[in-house]
């Protein structure tokens, strides 16, 4: 319906790049988010998206379903126009309620060799490959804020936050990577 | 000449690498690898500090975490750290060190004579001596008394250093890498297991660093640790706490060795440890012996001696006289005699042992059967007194000015007793024992008791390998073990010699053997009682050396068995830790997350005051050059809302969008008013009770669509009301068809008020008639703003006509722009938070302070909400008697009879004459529609008051206003101009 961007809630707060060691990656992904919640009673697991158990995330053209509580998902998906996601998520519709959340959510994405061991400062979840791995999820708290924490890659992270709280999320990831430095990307 | 008692060999310190430092002003050199006592022993300093309570001489007494009297103020200015030991600071260049608790210079206490009075002063003097006048006690005993007192001084300055904390988890912890240590975490490493072995020192090894013979077997073993790679060796790192579940805290001292930390380096690191399985290798502290005059510098722990020999190759006296009641100290003799210490001779309470034989032959001067009963010396000493054991026969002396002395090792069981396992008395070592675990930890080596580097480390092997087998990795090769004749370290029973002086059995808190018989006297007898009377085992070493002697001093007064009396109760700390440690990142400006609305920028730019509303910032008000005051400012933007519009950000507010086929029933139940009837494109005004039937919360809940609701909760409350919305969803109506999604960050959403709000929000709006016909007061619909999807609810806090415009928070700059530039023709003015209070306050809408967790539906004048038919959470206990009381305070308007004079809010209302509180003021403001001071509170038969008047007394201020008690509603009573 509308062409026009949005701002982005940490528009203006990415640090400046601080040399280092063994520089992390800083990045902000334009995403659309949705929350699926299971009706009561319904199965919304056969309706054309992959819905993963507890601690797991499944993909589906382009669409990850993250798990984020009993009977509850957030689909994640790159950028494409207000309301895009929700829209291709209707066919969950009768058997979940649909909540966009692009706005209410960001992500911040934490690339980079020592990403685990800066994560092992602001979060209790042991995140050793033979406990976690590229594809987990996990509902936690990440420098005290409530985050779902999702391994996308071997060394990357994607962390989604409450938007009103991402800023002071990018600032504590900022100052744990301050050791090894950081930059934007 | 520098570093005169520094051996021209061996050790593991870099003898090409010189460090200078300075003590209590002097310069100093040592070298890489010190502490900062070796270092100081090097150059021979043998006076440290002054003792706590009797400022008595004292001397380094140790080589490690249990050191009591080497206490320094360590480094200057913000750095200043007090309390340091120096046995285990470890040297760097620079180093700057101030000896303790003494008036004047070290060698001439000023306080020294407190020791002349000594003899009255023992334990529970002060409380029982500075009783009277009672007044004294505060203004002049205590404060003298401080003065007196030991110990460091803090900085007083901020801490310009940073901490972090960290998580970390494994499946085997191996804490501490003497021999068993090392054993356990290469058995357990080889396992494939996930190891951290932690040791408190900067170098690994423990014991070891004292084994030259031993250097191969803790090389190896390093290098086998370092080649696997789920190892983590964290060196420089105190396990000080074994908590539930497997869980341990550390400290890592990631820069105390550095004169300040790099950049982007935190001085320490406070470490969380997750561990499956804990192999604890703590060793044990070597145990003094209590005899008159035991704390005079030159008296050291032996095997602390031997170390200083053998690790940092310091001589640490010229003569020494060994005093030991068991065989393992005998090696101390012969590690002091090859750094060129001339051995007087060895002092034994026994009669004979196999180590006394090899020390005869060896050609040492062995006395059986006889004990030290008094040293000699004043600030150093210069020989002992001995007798025969028992006091039998003649004293003698021997001059000397080092004095070894062992009574025995105390197992560090501190870690095993605080995960849970109980303490076992030994005999045959005197010493308590882990007993079986309560949680998965195992203890191996010293710390239970199997003494000796070979059978250390075969129990530590054996530890290591059952762990990781306990974690799931059941096989690994087996690792080498070292070889060493082991000799017993079984001592005989004498903690303590009889003889006239003070025989101390906690050295850094000044206790005496004889204050624990006193102690006991006075009827603390418990160990934990004679604990706190006595201070003993309370100081920063925590008796790690002398806890036991007093306990054995106390189980002979009593007449008991020392395995019945016990140890006081092993807590964290095992080892001080600092305060910056555990408060880690979470200082200033991170000491809590703060939470800025979509529109926060706008404000900033717009030179918004900022508000803390719980952890958000929200715009207080918007000053401007020609506001004299902030009164100016609050009144400006009321009275640009009461005359013309304004516009607020209220995206604070909580929303929770709620869909389901029972959504609308459970409304029904969690509000106390009815929802189902709610047509669709309609908000109403609920009130939410607390199970309890006091109210909860307000707001405005919205029926977007047949089973789709939007509601809208208080700031404050907007987390509890999610909460309560789900448990109840959960625990109590599991069967409702009811789906809850907070969207509170989902939506930004600003508050357009006053009677030109219409028109300034008229060109943004597209896509609904906005005439009072087709969106009437408290109509929503669905529409677009600036040209984004939005949605626009048609409501009121201020008294106004009003509206709100809601839009996906990424678009919330861009319509709050397009809104101010739409307004500006009526001249809308942003207005903040302390003016939409003056406007709700004289419109006479509750809010915080009447809704404050203690005032019912009916107090806040809103009892006719509660429904009549039908349950909803708080309706049964609601109708409790002391609830329904007429006589309860009811919300009143109130206004000052003089405009002008001011009215706070907690002031009491009360008849004239009268000291009675009628009830109280909650809110109050100066009016803009209705000028002067007038507010809100609660008083007793409110309504029946409406007319009177009363005073509002506020002692705090030392004020009292003459206050006309009227209804509430000060503005629009008829609530016309809401609805245009």
């Amino acid at each position: 319906m509308s062409a026009v961007e949005p701002l982005h809630p940490l528009a203006g707060l990415m640090p400046a790049p601080l040399p280092g060691p063994d520089p992390l990656r800083l990045g902000l992904p334009r995403r659309e988010l949705v929350q699926v919640t299971a009706r009561h009673g319904a199965d919304p697991t056969g309706l054309g998206f992959a819905l993963p158990g507890p601690g797991e995330s499944a993909e589906t053209a382009g669409i990850t379903a993250l798990w984020m509580q009993p009977r509850g998902w957030l689909l994640s998906a790159p950028w494409d126009g207000e309301g895009a996601l929700l829209t291709r998520a209707a066919p969950l519709a009768p058997a979940a309620a649909l909540v966009d959340q692009s706005h209410g959510r960001c992500t911040i994405r934490l690339a980079g060799a020592k990403s685990r061991a800066v994560l092992a400062k602001l979060c209790r979840i042991d995140l050793h490959p033979r406990i976690f791995g590229p594809g987990r999820v996990a509902a936690t708290q990440v420098a005290h804020l409530a985050c779902l924490l999702h391994q996308a890659e071997p060394e990357a992270f994607e962390l989604i936050v409450f938007s009103t709280l991402a800023a002071n999320l990018l600032d504590a990831l900022a100052s744990a990577a301050a050791e090894y430095g950081y930059a934007p990307g | 000449m520098s570093q005169t008692h520094r051996l021209p060999a061996g050790g593991h310190v870099e003898r090409g690498a010189t460090l200078t430092f300075r003590f209590d002003g002097r310069s100093y050199q040592g070298h890489p690898g010190d502490t900062l006592a070796a270092a100081l022993l090097a150059n021979g300093v043998r006076l440290v500090g002054r003792s706590f309570k009797y400022h008595r001489p004292r001397g380094i007494f140790s080589a490690g975490v249990e050191e009591p009297n080497a206490l320094v103020e360590l480094r200057s200015g913000a750095r200043r750290e007090p309390d340091t030991r120096a046995t285990i600071a470890e040297l760097f260049d620079g180093l700057v060190a101030e000896s303790q608790t003494r008036q004047g210079s070290l060698a001439f206490d000023r306080m020294a004579v407190s020791g002349l009075a000594a003899p009255w002063l023992g334990a529970g003097f002060y409380y029982k001596t500075f009783m009277w006048p009672p007044r004294f006690w505060e203004r002049v005993y205590e404060p003298l008394i401080r003065r007196a007192a030991g110990l460091g001084r803090a900085s007083g300055l901020p801490d310009p250093d940073h901490y972090e904390s960290a998580h970390a988890h494994c499946d085997v912890l191996v804490v501490g890498s003497g021999a068993a240590g090392l054993a356990a975490a290469r058995a357990a490493g080889a396992t494939g297991a996930r190891v951290i072995l932690a040791e408190q020192d900067f170098l690994l090894g423990g014991g070891l660093l004292a084994e030259p013979a031993q250097e191969g077997w803790r090389r190896t073993a390093l290098d086998a640790l370092a080649a696997m790679p789920e190892v983590t060796v964290m060196p420089r790192t105190t396990i000080f706490g074994f908590y539930d579940h497997g869980v341990l805290g550390a400290v890592e001292r990631v820069a105390d060795h550095l004169p300040e930390p790099p950049p982007h380096t935190p001085r320490q690191r406070f470490w969380t440890i997750r561990a499956a399985e804990v192999v604890l290798a703590t060793g044990a502290h070597e145990r003094l012996i209590a005899f008159p005059g035991n704390d005079r510098p030159g008296v050291m722990l032996a095997g602390s001696a031997a170390a200083y020999a053998r690790r940092w190759a310091v001589r640490p006296g010229g003569t020494a006289v060994l005093f030991a009641t068991h065989d393992a100290a005998y090696d101390s003799a012969l590690a002091l005699a090859e750094a060129g210490t001339r051995i007087a001779a060895i002092l034994d309470p026994r009669e004979d042992s196999p180590a006394m034989q090899h020390a005869r032959e060896a050609g040492f001067t062995v006395r059986a059967g006889s004990e030290i009963c008094d040293t000699i010396g004043g600030l150093a000493l210069r020989g002992v007194r001995f007798r025969n054991h028992g006091g039998a026969g003649q004293e003698a002396a021997l001059p000397a000015d080092l004095l070894l002395v062992s009574g025995g090792w105390n197992p560090a069981v501190h870690l095993a007793s605080q995960s849970g396992a109980p303490l076992v008395f030994d005999e045959a070592l005197q010493a308590f024992l882990p007993g079986p675990p309560v949680q998965r930890e195992r203890s191996a080596g010293a710390c239970r008791g199997i003494h000796g580097i070979a059978a250390a480390a075969a129990d530590g092997a054996e530890a290591g390998r059952a762990a990781a087998e306990g974690a799931g990795f059941p096989s690994g090769p087996a690792a080498p073990l070292p070889e060493a004749a082991d000799a017993s370290h079984a001592p005989f029973p004498l903690y303590e010699v009889r003889a006239r002086g003070k025989a101390f059995v906690d050295l850094q808190d000044d206790v005496t053997a004889e204050d624990m018989r006193l102690a006991h006297r006075e009827g603390f007898t418990h160990i934990e009682h004679a604990k706190r009377y006595t201070t003993h085992a309370m100081g920063t070493d925590q008796g790690k050396s002398g806890g036991i002697v007093g306990a054995a001093v106390l189980a002979e007064a009593r007449g008991e068995p020392l395995g019945v009396v016990g140890l006081p109760r092993f807590r964290p700390y095992t080892t001080p830790v600092a305060w910056g440690a555990m408060a880690g990142e979470a200082v200033g400006q991170h000491f809590q997350p703060t939470r800025r609305t979509p529109l926060h920028r706008w404000h900033e730019e717009a030179g918004a005051v900022w508000m803390d509303a719980g952890i958000w910032k929200r715009p207080a008000y918007y000053p401007r050059p020609a506001d004299a005051d902030a009164w100016a400012s609050v009144m400006r933007e009321a009275r640009a809302v009461r005359e013309r519009a304004g516009i607020c950000d209220v995206s604070t507010l909580g929303k929770i969008d709620i869909q389901g086929r029972d959504a609308a029933a459970f409304l029904d139940l969690v509000y106390a008013n009815t929802f189902s009837t709610l047509a669709v494109g309609r908000a109403r005004y609920g009130l939410m009770l607390r199970e309890d039937g006091i109210v909860f919360d307000d707001g405005t809940t919205s029926r977007i669509g047949p089973q789709h609701f939007y509601m809208t909760t208080t700031t404050a409350q907007a987390g509890p009301v999610m909460q309560h919305l789900e448990f109840h969803l959960a625990s109590c109506w599991p069967d409702l068809d009811v789906s809850l999604a907070s969207v509170t960050d989902q939506w930004a959403t600003m508050s357009i008020a006053g009677p030109r709000a219409r028109e300034a929000i008229a060109p943004v709006i597209g896509g609904l008639d906005l005439s009072d016909a087709a969106f009437p007061f408290m109509a929503v619909g669905d529409c677009t703003a600036a040209g984004v999807p939005a949605r626009l609810f048609r409501l009121s806090f201020s008294g106004e006509m009003a509206y709100e415009i809601a839009v996906p928070a990424g678009y919330a700059d861009r319509v709050w722009r397009a809104v101010m530039a739409a307004g500006a023709a009526y001249g809308i003015e942003p207005y903040g938070v302390e003016a939409l209070g003056l406007l709700r306050i004289e419109k006479g809408h509750v809010a915080g302070p009447e809704l404050n967790g203690q005032t019912t539906a009916a107090d806040c004048g809103l009892g006719r909400m509660l429904k009549k038919r039908g349950d909803f959470i708080g309706r049964a206990l609601a109708g409790r008697p002391g609830l329904q009381d007429p006589s309860r305070p009811r919300l009143v308007g109130i206004r000052s009879v003089r405009p002008e004079q001011q009215i706070r809010a907690g002031s009491h209302l009360l008849e004239a004459g009268s000291s009675e509180s009628l009830g109280w003021v909650t809110s109050v403001t100066r009016g803009v529609a209705r000028p002067g001071w007038l507010g809100l509170a609660m008083l007793r038969d409110g309504e029946a008051r409406i007319g009177t008047t009363l005073t509002a007394a506020n002692p705090l201020f030392d004020e009292a206003a003459p206050v006309e008690i009227v209804s509430p509603h000060h503005y629009d009573p008829e609530n016309a101009r809401v609805r245009g």
